[in-house]
């Protein structure tokens, strides 16, 4: 039983870093279709920034997290503003591959400035420190990582639903061209869109780096394939879905790890894989997406 | 007020608007007739900046149109109510007339002209907290033109408001035009349903084909035969 209740925990806290990971995939595709591969390099951003600053003889873990955050924001609108804009307008195909390049560009940098191999962060480290509540071990990270997600997913929907430019976003989602008659101008709400997804993306890391206390130059990319598959999970494009899907994929992949014995341990991720697909089987949508019509496939 | 001149706008290869020049004034209620496909949305869009222009100007209170985006257009006084009402129907109506205002701040008039906007349309304040999806077409089209108000425009142009509504509604909201033009409005109103507007319009323009087939008071094209020869005149012969 206390095996158990410190597991879900565990479960929770790893679903929301996904969850926070999939609303910065969701909030991007929702306002302009795009798929954007290169958000798990967000997480390699904060990473090198964190190494970065800390090299440099900066230790103190609040400053770190803080300059961590900022980075990723401004290179998220620094990217936006010098490699998708200029295809915004192009196929989503275009899109799509303009992000596997500023991924793989991004990974090469940490690769060609810093090092190949993986390199400690440990700044970040005491959060693993267990602490003693009722009884469990839960460790502080833990809590950090539900208490924060829950937070930000809480500022999240008071700024779509309270400002004028989350009230665009949400209106951006079904018809863009109608919000820019409003006089809303679209490199506002599409920068604004990756800001965000930059932000929840950095909180995400700083508990990735966290939890690791090392950074290597292709980190992101499982991460942002959990992602996409806690999108796909929940309903592409929508928000709420992003976050269920999220957590849902992080209670399943704990449970595996609970549930399968040391001698098929290799056989997690496909295990997840397979519980996913089956789920889109019959729920082909996604769990909080609706059905769009395809046309008749039998006739 | 709004001079269109010469304007030429296409898609691609295909000429949807060849040389067609329109003037509103201020104050006045101008009708855009023409069959479908005859290029009068595309002249709202151009007019909006949503569309280039193949050739020609377009000229907003004196000001040359061309090299100003959307936004600012919104934000010198113009305004399009688009066709089929693009009310976001995921968001309430008091959202929907929110981002109505886009270009200004929630300062206290705002507020003045939301409850201007309940007023003009009380089904609407009944409505404030449900979502424009949930709405009737009628409603979706008071949301609409609300909406388009609380950019406080000078000029109004509607694309076509009575689409799809039952004939009662469209009485409604012809007669709801009507009563703009005393709250300092100009408007040009795209539509389909020639003959109601024609009884309250100043002047009218016929579009066909993507050129303008007439254009005089609205009052000579209500003798008998005369749109018929306008819409179709040109192409019999």
């Amino acid at each position: 039983m206390d095996y158990l209740i410190e597991q879900a925990l565990n479960g929770f806290s790893i679903g929301a870093q996904y969850s926070l990971l999939a609303l910065g995939l969701a909030i991007v595709f929702s306002v302009m279709g795009l798929v954007n591969f290169a958000h798990g390099e967000f997480i390699g951003v904060a990473g090198y920034a964190m190494f970065a600053m800390a090299a440099m003889g900066m230790t103190d873990p609040l400053l770190l997290v803080v300059f961590a955050m900022a980075t990723v924001t401004l290179v998220a609108l620094v990217l936006e503003r010098i490699a998708f804009r200029p295809v915004r307008n192009a196929p989503s195909t275009t899109g799509l591959l303009t992000a596997f390049g500023v991924g793989i560009i991004l990974q090469n940098l940490f690769l060609l400035m810093v090092s190949p191999r993986p390199k400690a962060v440990p700044e970040l480290s005491a959060l693993n420190q267990t602490v003693d509540v009722w009884g469990h071990n839960f460790t502080i990270l833990q809590f950090l990582e539900v208490g924060v997600t829950t937070v930000a997913i809480a500022g999240l929907v008071w700024f779509l639903k309270g400002t004028r430019i989350g009230l665009a976003m949400r209106a951006a989602a079904l018809d863009f061209t109608t919000v820019r008659l409003m006089g809303m101008r679209a490199n506002r709400v599409i920068a604004t869109a990756f800001a965000i997804s930059g932000l929840l993306a950095s909180i995400a890391a700083i508990f990735f780096i966290a939890r690791r206390g090392a950074i290597d130059p292709f980190m992101g990319l499982l991460p942002v394939l959990k992602a996409f598959v806690a999108c796909v999970l929940g309903g592409f494009g929508s928000l709420p879905g992003a976050v269920v899907g999220g957590l849902l994929l992080g209670f399943v992949e704990v449970m595996l790890i609970v549930l399968l014995p040391d001698k098929l341990a290799g056989l997690r991720d496909a295990s997840v894989f397979l519980i996913v697909g089956a789920i889109l089987v019959f729920r082909p949508q996604g769990i909080l997406g609706r059905r769009v019509e395809l046309g008749d496939k039998t006739a | 007020m709004l001079e269109i001149d010469g304007v030429s706008i296409n898609y691609g290869p295909v000429s949807a608007v060849r040389d067609v020049s329109l003037k509103v004034e201020q104050g006045e209620i101008v009708a855009l007739l023409g069959p479908n496909g005859a290029g009068k949305t595309s002249l709202l869009s151009a007019a909006m900046g949503l569309r280039p222009l193949a050739a020609g100007s377009i000229r907003f209170k004196g000001e040359d149109m061309r090299r100003l985006d959307t936004e600012s257009r919104v934000r010198r006084g113009l305004t399009l109510t688009p066709e089929g009402r693009k009310v976001f129907a995921n968001l309430t109506v008091l959202e929907n007339l929110d981002l109505g205002a886009a270009t200004r701040a929630r300062g206290a008039d705002f507020h003045a002209d939301i409850e201007m906007c309940f007023e003009l349309f009380p089904i609407l304040a009944e409505r404030r907290h449900q979502t424009g999806g949930s709405l009737s077409g009628g409603e979706q089209q008071m949301l609409a033109i609300a909406r388009s108000l609380m950019s406080r425009p000078s000029l109004l142009m509607l694309d076509e408001p009575s689409l799809g509504l039952a004939p009662r509604i469209v009485g409604q909201i012809f007669r709801l035009i009507r009563d703009l033009r005393q709250r300092d409005l100009t408007i040009l109103l795209v539509e389909q349903n020639a003959h109601e507007v024609l009884r309250f319009a100043d002047r009218a323009y016929v579009l066909s084909t993507g050129e303008c087939r007439y254009s005089g008071p609205a009052a000579r094209l209500q003798e008998a035969g005369a749109l018929m020869q306008a819409y179709i005149g040109e192409l019999v012969a």
